[in-house]
């Protein structure tokens, strides 16, 4: 080997040396990035939040310190626009089980009752009705109602950054609040009111069809997110992972309606109704109710263009739960309204309430 | 080889690239300035109220497991430098389950184990034994919480107000929460020190078993 040759092999094993060092830093580097990831996941609660989660929370969290504010200085439109506009309060205890006469005397368009005995108040007008009926009424603060003290907050963020729930505790109970993130801000979608024991807290509340906005269309996506993840739900049924898919797609509803793109609801309230009715593991019973209640969705939402991919699979035609139990819950029979007749899902329609 | 060159350069570009925005996204790159001392702050905030709800649903081992391996959990009535002595019947005298008494007041436990042993043991009057259930008897409400860093953001002293029985129908009390944490790496903040001052002599918490 010439002293040229030589030299040309070495400066070859030196430059493939480099490559070696070069690629075994890279593995080594992949690899400690990967050991950061998943160590990361195991990290117990917020314990180590990313500046983006760190936002988030805190975020999250003065949302609900507006609430207490808004709702202690009689601000009811305060407190709804902390809401989607279809969202709004229910009232359970510990136990779920408050005693009807917790309800009240019910109203002629008052709240239902919920199975388990709860009441609840619903949508933007909703919540500014049932405020005032509760007694937040000026003067504010009164003593009864109007000091609201807040602490402990947990937030537990969804995976995908979209979602979250808070866990806190107030004067008499605790809240535990489902929310959304929207393009204006974190919004609250149902907050849960809990107290420890049973109340006398009355439900009287006149909502959906006396106010402008139209209420059917916050207490049918209320039941169904109810039905796919509320706390009644049996054991059997809520283990059921389809669910969580229905509670996307509905979260996905109740998101196109808050950003009042009302035309990307009605498609994809088609597609979960197609999913609900061939899902065999999904409840016989859930999927009429189910479907009726999205039946009723796509009707009063001047869906009826689109076409339900088939609407004879489910229990009986979903088409046929549907319509009926559409008209017994609309009290209504045969009243299907043209799309001329709904009002429609302008923005000036939510805005005059803003 | 020019052409293997130009790959190796991309390939490192593009590693650095992404070690950049790694670091951008866990806010390493901002040393301890305002952004990241935010994070810490709210980070610190939220596992005292996971602490709080864990302790709450009876989830004392989880709650335990957001201290240290070696932290010290103490118990003092009024005065954390347990001078001059406010003993109490249950405050005093060593006990099993390594709960040990401190002089003059209170109790002190260490270890993630007797942590959770002596958050178990909490409110005996109240719980599901005497036919109440969470959280009608445990409520306990953090707030006032102020947050000191130290060591350039490595570690942290924090003072809560603490009430742990609301609505404690029988017995209220209130005190402070003084704890004590550390930044560990990947682990996020844990705490290494948890002082449970209460302002009454009436022990929540029994020091012996």
């Amino acid at each position: 080997m010439t002293e040229s040759q030589f030299s040309q092999a070495s400066k070859r094993l030196r430059r493939i040396g480099i490559r070696v060092v070069g690629m075994v830093m890279m593995f080594a580097t992949c690899c400690w990035m990967s050991m950061q990831v998943a160590s990361a996941q195991e990290v117990p609660t917020n314990a180590n939040p990313t500046p983006q989660q760190a936002a988030d929370i805190q975020s999250i969290i003065n949302v609900w310190t507006a609430y207490a504010n808004n709702l202690d200085s009689n601000n009811p439109k305060g407190v709804a626009a902390l809401m989607l506009p279809t969202s709004g309060y229910t009232f359970q205890t510990d136990t779920q089980t408050m005693p009807p006469s917790a309800c009240g005397p019910q109203p002629s368009a008052g709240t239902p009752c919920l199975p388990q005995g709860a009441c609840a108040a619903l949508g933007y007008n909703g919540v500014q009705v049932f405020l005032p009926a509760v007694g937040y009424t000026p003067p504010h603060p009164e003593p009864a109602r109007g000091h609201h003290s807040l602490g402990t907050y947990v937030v537990k963020l969804g995976p995908d950054g979209t979602t979250a729930t808070l866990y806190v505790y107030f004067n008499d109970g605790r809240y535990i609040n489902d929310y959304v993130k929207t393009r204006s801000g974190w919004k609250v979608k149902w907050e849960r009111i809990i107290w420890p024991g049973p109340t006398t807290f009355t439900c009287r509340v006149d909502w959906s069809r006396q106010t402008n906005l139209p209420g059917l269309l916050g207490t049918d996506l209320y039941y169904m997110q109810l039905l796919s993840s509320g706390p009644q739900l049996p054991a059997s049924v809520a283990s059921n992972p389809s669910l969580q898919q229905v509670d996307s797609m509905l979260n996905q509803i109740l998101l196109a309606v808050n950003e009042q793109q009302y035309a990307q609801a009605c498609p994809i309230m088609n597609n979960l109704v197609s999913f609900v009715s061939r899902d065999p593991g999904i409840n016989a019973d859930y999927r009429d109710y189910f479907t009726a209640l999205a039946g009723r969705f796509l009707e009063d939402n001047a869906c009826n263009g689109l076409s339900p991919p088939d609407r004879t699979v489910s229990n009986g035609g979903w088409a046929a739960a549907a319509g009926w139990r559409a008209y017994q819950l609309s009290g209504a029979p045969g009243a299907i309204a043209t799309p001329s007749q709904i009002p429609p899902w302008s923005d000036a329609l939510i805005r005059s309430n803003q | 080889m020019k052409r293997q060159r130009v790959a190796l350069g991309a390939v490192v570009a593009a590693l650095s690239c992404m070690l950049f925005a790694s670091a951008h996204a866990n806010g390493l790159g901002e040393g301890n300035g305002d952004g990241q001392d935010a994070v810490s702050r709210t980070a610190i905030t939220q596992v005292l109220d996971v602490w709080a709800l864990r302790s709450d649903q009876g989830q004392f081992a989880d709650a335990a497991a957001l201290f240290t391996p070696n932290a010290s959990l103490g118990l003092y009535y009024n005065n954390v430098s347990a001078v001059p002595a406010q003993l109490t019947p249950t405050g005093q005298g060593a006990s099993p389950n390594g709960i040990s008494g401190v002089a003059g007041a209170g109790c002190r436990v260490q270890g993630r184990g007797a942590i959770s042993s002596f958050l178990a043991g909490r409110a005996p009057t109240y719980g599901p034994s005497t036919g109440t259930t969470w959280p009608s008897s445990f409520r306990t409400t953090l707030s006032n919480t102020v947050i000191q860093l130290e060591n350039g953001g490595s570690s942290a002293s924090a003072r809560s107000y603490y009430t742990p029985n609301q609505p404690a129908a029988s017995s209220p009390q209130s005190g402070q929460l003084w704890t004590h944490w550390q930044q560990r790496g990947a682990n996020g903040w844990q705490i290494d020190d948890m002082k449970i001052v209460f302002t009454t002599a009436q022990p929540l918490y029994p020091c012996q078993n």
